[in-house]
């Protein structure tokens, strides 16, 4: 029995055996002998979530053989991506072809599938989360059969399929509709919180732009990135952190080497800055003692997948850290209501207290969701019961 | 330049105030410890943080290049974890090179601020 433990290190469970199928055909047998045992499977990937979507005590499946990037298609900007490789291998492989990722978070160290399965999501008004690359899927149902779909023929069944966390099938291949490569300038800039503010309008206006907040000093920083150098804004009112340039799976992602606990909700995007003013009042006045993390707001675009927390409305994401190690439910709990007030719907792979019950009252589509999942999952083999508390009750 | 101070040096006293008065972050209630490295070499230094009811917490990383100085807020230290604000600390601070070591704290919490600074003990 192995412990497994994700990236942070707050979610750890004893799964019932971990299982690294190297072909197809092997996921197939897995899911039939599951479904065939009325145990329950779930997918890893790089377990850098840390909502206990993965947990189960029966198996859990990595699919870390499934990899290389195949059948590029420079006409249509697509490419086939395997479902073991992370954001920053597909980034680097795909790159070898002449293609690129819209968009990617602010970490490239989670599985490309998991990002996507989880509507992760970088900043920019004008770019969706990561799910919207896929244009098409090859999976295996709770059956064991091997489907495919894609877009240009299947748009209902691929809006269920964008988010869907594994529940409607596990992933071999995703189809995923690209950019041609393209370079980024990156621009870092201390400045006050009233100057971030006072500039919102403008900052909005590049491709790439958020900002943190740090509680300790009530100061910004502001990220910006742009295609053309030319649209790089001289900040007078800043000091420059960091400037760099490069092909842009180099330079959409920093990296990260204190690890950290987090909760994020994603506010539509008229609310959002009324519910951030609140959330800063309640951290200074209730949480500098502890926290010297920083939070970061965040711009994306809506998009049309079922229960993307992203989904028929135009987001701006806030997202609350805590040090790796540390107490932060004290800290993530006094704040949610807030998030909720303001109509902020989870990061699935976040931290929340979320349940069906809420849940399914902030997505239009969720019942249309929840009959794609068990048309594909019928004896509920990926429904484990926190996904059961997550979908049912 | 000839190198001055010395390796380990000790701030027994620290206290961060948990608010403050005025305008942040100038006048956000602060401790630094203003570490000059006199020398030709990069002095990499370890922080460790003392408690009077818990472990102690550390090393926090800094590096000061050589002949620089290094004004370090512990608000704003977090890795491993951020001091605690309203908390009894100490600090024992080791380099790699010899260096000096002043500690400062700024107290906002009346209008009327209050600032106090002292080198911290050496050896």
């Amino acid at each position: 029995m192995e412990i497994f433990s994700n990236w942070s290190g707050s979610m750890t469970f004893t799964p019932g055996k971990i299982c690294t199928p190297e072909s197809e055909e092997q996921v197939c047998e897995l899911v039939k002998k599951a479904t065939f045992e009325g145990k329950k499977l779930r997918v890893v990937g790089a377990g850098h979530s840390s909502s206990p979507l993965i947990r189960t005590d029966d198996y859990l499946l990595s699919m870390k053989h499934f990899r290389g990037v195949e059948a590029p298609d420079l006409q249509h900007h697509r490419a086939i991506v395997p479902t073991g490789m992370t954001v920053k291998e597909a980034g680097k492989d795909l790159f070898r072809y002449g293609l690129a990722m819209h968009n990617t978070g602010d970490v490239d160290v989670q599985t490309l599938a998991g990002a996507i399965g989880t509507g992760t999501h970088g900043t920019g008004v004008e770019l969706p989360n990561l799910s919207a690359m896929l244009y098409g899927v090859r999976m295996v149902t709770g059956t064991g059969e091997i489907v495919e779909f894609d877009r240009s023929t299947d748009e209902d069944t691929m809006q269920a399929l964008q988010v869907s966390m594994g529940s409607c099938g596990i992933f071999l291949k995703m189809k995923l509709q690209l950019e041609p490569v393209y370079q980024l300038f990156r621009r870092e800039y201390c400045v006050s919180f009233k100057n971030c503010m006072d500039h919102l309008e403008d900052l909005e206006k590049n491709r790439n732009f958020d900002f943190y907040w740090y509680p300790r000093t009530d100061l910004c920083k502001i990220r910006i990135m742009n295609k053309e150098k030319e649209k790089m804004p001289e900040i007078g009112y800043g000091s420059l952190e960091l400037e760099r340039e490069g092909p842009s799976h180099e330079i959409l992602p920093r990296s990260r080497h204190i690890k950290f606990d987090e909760m994020e909700y994603v506010l539509p995007q008229e609310k959002a800055i009324d519910c951030f003013l609140e959330v800063r009042q309640q951290v200074k006045e209730n949480f500098r003692r502890d926290v010297a993390w920083r939070l970061l707001i965040r711009t994306i675009r809506k998009d049309d997948a079922l229960i993307s927390p992203m989904s028929e409305r135009e987001s701006v994401t806030i997202s609350l850290h805590h040090n790796a190690g540390l107490r932060f439910w004290n800290y993530f709990k006094a704040i949610e209501p807030i998030f909720l007030k303001y109509e902020g719907r989870p990061h699935w792979g976040k931290k929340h207290t979320l349940k069906a019950a809420q849940l399914k009252e902030m997505y239009t589509h969720w019942n249309k969701f929840q009959q794609t999942r068990q048309k594909f999952d019928p004896e509920e083999t990926f429904l484990t019961s926190y996904m059961h508390e997550l979908f049912i009750a | 330049m000839r190198t001055l101070g010395k390796k380990t040096w000790v701030i027994a006293e620290g206290y961060i105030p948990e608010y403050g008065t005025g305008k942040e972050p100038e006048f956000t209630s602060h401790e630094t410890a203003c570490i000059l490295n006199t020398s030709n070499q990069n002095a990499e230094v370890e922080l460790t943080i003392f408690f009077s009811d818990k472990d102690p917490v550390g090393p926090y990383k800094v590096t000061v290049e050589a002949q620089r100085t290094k004004h370090l807020r512990f608000n704003d230290l977090k890795d491993p974890e951020p001091v605690p604000l309203g908390t009894d600390y100490a600090c024992v601070i080791e380099s790699s090179v010899p260096v000096v070591v002043q500690h400062t704290r700024l107290d906002s919490r009346q209008a009327e601020n209050a600032i106090l600074t002292t080198i911290a003990y050496s050896e």
